[in-house]
């Protein structure tokens, strides 16, 4: 019997697929999003995180990025 | 000639490929989004920032009248003290040599710098004898628009009371002169002031001293003669004055600046008419040529055949000590030289007699190791800002040393790398010496603690300030490439770095990312053995210097090396063809003097100075080989290079950039290479086997926080500075480490809080206007 599950594609560099990863496992396990870990670039995840894990994502990279005071 | 790329704010992170069809593993499109594209989808709304808009009009100067012939003048002047100049433009030279001495640069890239007028930019400027007509009439002549009334206005305040009082040190009692005796009063009605003052006798009805001086036109630079003679005029009546205790000088300096009662005062010292002092027979010798900026930067010092007290920035490497035994051979007073550490004072010392006729008994140097006296009524002392200021107990040899460097009345205070010193420090050996000029020498004019303008009333104003650009086109300095090589994180490290269980060791993971060993190994191989440099290697973290240096089986220096083996291991590598790289730890960071090295590779570093990145490619700058060769076009266009090791995706990004910062204000720019090592080179370099990687990971984790900390030297004001930004605290704990120094160990974290990890100010009011936009909706 096959189950055909919804979901939302990620594609990313490696270390951004850890981060995905990390934000997953540090969630409790009732929100826990990912579905499938696919390899070391794609991950298969719960369709409604989507929008969560691009800010998340922006937000960790503005964090490391430094913008010169005017 | 030179590719210019500026190092842009982009990482090569990407979130793409949201496909949301329904059969799901379906790849949309196979285009990696640009981050301009993946911002786009928090804007949301078209809401348009009031703030921009406000900013944007602010700055909006569309109404000011361009003059006819616009085309032919150099610089834009802005209501605002902004000032831009064309350096393509034919008077580029004569306009620099104004801009840099009336205002601050800003930033000054290849074609076109900025400046801010400030009222300590316009007090250095009056007080290296420029008035204030001289000063609108240039720039209104200089500048494309009409200059604005709001500039105009602001120049006329900021320097109208410039020149009325002065400073007088006579017989070892500091004095308050002005031939306007109602000025006196006027500063006297001030409340630090009139406690600092002493009564003296043999003071007149209202209390001042009067005195007659000499007119005295000794001015020798022409175009500054008529100011000389002004000066002298104004000399010619009575000069009132009162003492003041030597003690308050500096807080009565401070009371006297353009913010509090702007009456800047005036420091010079006539030296050749002081008869008190004994002379110092000292001459430049005649091979010891001033190259162009530094007769400049002299000139300044010198301009009415007296010397004035303040600083002068020259880039590491372009012959900053020449400068200052000039200088001393021009007062030939006693001189008091301070430099920051042992080997310095060395180095010093060995300019003095390099440059200069000084005899061998005149000189003498006082540092721990080296305690000597010299005879004779005047001469030369080398020391160390800490061999003065130090307040514990002394040997009895010393005692008498200092004693007699604190009743001296020195000609010339030479004050080496004034950026490094902390201010504290600072104040305590500007008031336990009694000097009549002062001169500070720095690379770096930039402090992470924004102390900087307290050297203002501490030494005295800018005099001069060289453009590092226009050293590289002289051939002055070596033509830096500077790179910021990126290196991913691998899969297992990022895994670590992002556990909140290792926030302590998050530097050293992101130190000892095997794809950066890998780059740097790549690096050094590659100079070592194609074009065989030399190659520093810097880090901060102990760690991963120790880990680096042992695996690729090179020397290393760091705080606790013994004096001896430092010199053992400098020598080796000045002399020896088999050692062609050291790892030095941010000992090296100053006045390290190893002229050999051409190259460094940086893969670690201390947050986010600025001053250390400067001083780092420091070491570099000293200009070696032909000059024909350097120059654009000859077969070594550039013959340093500087490499930053960053890992992508962690804080370093951060604080890499904001590190590069005062370089590209200097007009530097960094090349972004994000493809090194070269995947070809496989397994010819270390940590290619995912078994090795992961050892190396269990050694990083399992090795203990204060292992994988940074190196703590005492005289650090940045590190301190910094702390304080990221808001931690942290007991500490001193160690003693080779010659007597000190060195601290801030353990870090232990009773802090978790916060501690990302505390960046973060305020969304001060980001750059381009950036306010994002994340509207979200």
């Amino acid at each position: 019997m096959v189950n055909a599950t919804k979901g939302v594609f990620i594609s990313c560099d490696i270390p951004m697929a850890q981060y995905i990863i990390n934000m997953n496992a540090s969630l409790p396990a009732s929100e826990k999003f990912i579905i499938h870990v696919l390899d070391n670039t794609h991950i298969f995840v719960q369709p409604h995180v989507e929008h969560m894990i691009r800010s998340q994502i922006a937000k960790f990279r503005e964090d490391n990025t430094y913008v010169k005071p005017s | 000639m030179n590719v210019h790329h500026q190092s842009s704010c982009s990482q090569n992170i990407y979130l793409s490929h949201f496909a949301h069809e329904e059969g799901c593993y379906v790849q949309q499109e196979d285009s990696r989004k640009g981050i301009s594209e993946d911002d786009d989808a928090y804007i949301g709304e078209d809401e348009y920032n009031d703030n921009g808009e406000k900013e944007a009009r602010t700055n909006d100067f569309s109404n000011l009248e361009l003059k006819q012939d616009h085309a032919n003048r150099p610089l834009w002047a802005c209501g605002n003290g902004r000032i831009f100049l064309e350096t393509f433009s034919p008077l580029y030279k004569q306009a620099y040599d104004f801009l840099i001495a009336i205002a601050e640069p800003v930033c000054r890239p290849e074609s076109m710098h900025e400046y801010n007028l400030t009222p300590h930019s316009l007090y250095a400027a009056v007080s290296v004898g420029l008035e204030t007509e001289t000063i609108i009439f240039v720039l209104n002549k200089l500048s494309k628009t009409k200059l604005p009334k709001e500039m105009i206005k602001f120049i006329h305040d900021s320097t109208a009371n410039y020149g009325k009082v002065k400073l007088v040190l006579k017989k070892n009692r500091y004095f308050i002169e002005s031939p306007f005796p109602e000025v006196l009063k006027t500063l006297l009605k001030d409340e630090v002031i009139s406690r600092a003052r002493m009564i003296s006798e043999g003071a007149t009805r209202d209390g001042f001293t009067i005195s007659k001086a000499a007119g005295e036109i000794e001015g020798t630079h022409d175009e500054l003669l008529n100011e000389a003679e002004l000066a002298a005029a104004a000399e010619e009546k009575a000069a009132h004055s009162f003492e003041i205790d030597p003690s308050q000088v500096e807080n009565v300096k401070q009371r006297c600046l353009p913010n509090a009662l702007n009456y800047p005062m005036l420091e010079e010292y006539d030296f050749r008419n002081d008869t008190v002092n004994p002379d110092l027979d000292m001459e430049l010798k005649p091979q010891a040529q001033p190259r162009p900026y530094q007769e400049k930067s002299l000139s300044k010092m010198f301009g009415n055949g007296r010397a004035r007290s303040g600083i002068i920035v020259l880039p590491c490497g372009a012959g900053k000590s020449l400068v200052g035994v000039s200088a001393a051979c021009r007062i030939k007073k006693s001189c008091l030289c301070l430099a920051t550490n042992a080997v310095s004072v060395d180095q010093w010392a060995f300019q003095f007699k390099l440059w200069s006729t000084i005899r061998d008994e005149q000189i003498c140097r006082f540092t721990s190791d080296s305690k000597e006296r010299f005879r004779g009524n005047a001469g030369v002392v080398v020391t160390t800002y800490n061999m003065v200021a130090f307040g514990g107990k002394r040997s009895e040899e010393s005692e008498k040393i200092i004693e007699e460097i604190r009743n001296r009345e020195w000609g010339l205070l030479l004050m080496d790398e004034v950026h490094v010193v902390p201010a504290h420090m600072f104040r305590k050996v500007i008031s336990l010496t009694k000097s009549h000029c002062k001169l500070g020498l720095t690379a770096t004019l930039v402090r992470e603690d924004e102390r900087i303008t307290d050297l203002n009333f501490l030494i005295g104003p800018k005099l001069y300030e060289a453009n590092w650009l226009d050293l590289v086109k002289g051939g002055f300095i070596a033509n830096v490439q500077c790179a910021e090589v990126w290196c991913p994180m691998t899969k297992e490290f990022f895994a670590e770095y992002l556990k909140k269980e290792n926030s302590k060791k998050r530097q050293a993971l992101y130190v000892m990312n095997p794809n950066k060993f890998r780059a740097c190994e790549f690096l050094i191989n590659y100079h070592e053995r194609e074009r065989g440099d030399k190659i520093i290697v810097f880090a901060d973290n102990l760690f991963a210097l120790t880990e680096y240096a042992m695996k690729l089986r090179k020397p290393m220096i760091y705080g606790a090396t013994s004096h001896i083996e430092r010199t053992k291991i400098l020598q080796a590598f000045k002399t020896s063809k088999d050692v062609n790289t050291i790892f030095l730890s941010k000992v090296g960071d100053n006045s390290i003097d190893i002229p050999e090295a051409n190259v460094i590779i940086q893969i670690s570093s201390h947050a986010g100075s600025r001053r250390q990145e400067a001083q780092r490619l420091g070491r570099i700058l000293r200009a070696k080989g032909k000059i024909q060769d350097r120059m654009a076009g000859g077969k070594e266009e550039y013959n340093a290079f500087f490499y930053s090791l960053v890992s992508t995706d962690t804080q370093e990004m951060y604080y890499s950039t904001k590190r590069q910062q005062f370089l590209i204000d200097q007009g530097y720019s960094f090349k972004v290479i994000t493809s090194l090592p070269p995947a070809d080179e496989g397994p010819r370099l270390s940590y290619h086997h995912l078994e090795d990687q992961l050892a190396l990971l269990g050694k990083v984790l399992s090795a203990g926080d204060d292992a994988v900390g940074l190196e703590q030297l005492e005289e650090d004001a940045d590190e301190i500075a910094l702390r304080h930004a990221r808001r931690s605290t942290g007991s500490m704990s001193a160690l003693s480490g080779a010659n007597g120094r000190v060195y601290m160990e801030y353990s870090t974290g232990r009773s802090k809080a978790q916060g501690q990890i990302k505390s960046k100010p973060r305020d969304p009011s001060k980001r750059h206007v381009l950036f306010k936009r994002r994340y509207g909706s979200n």
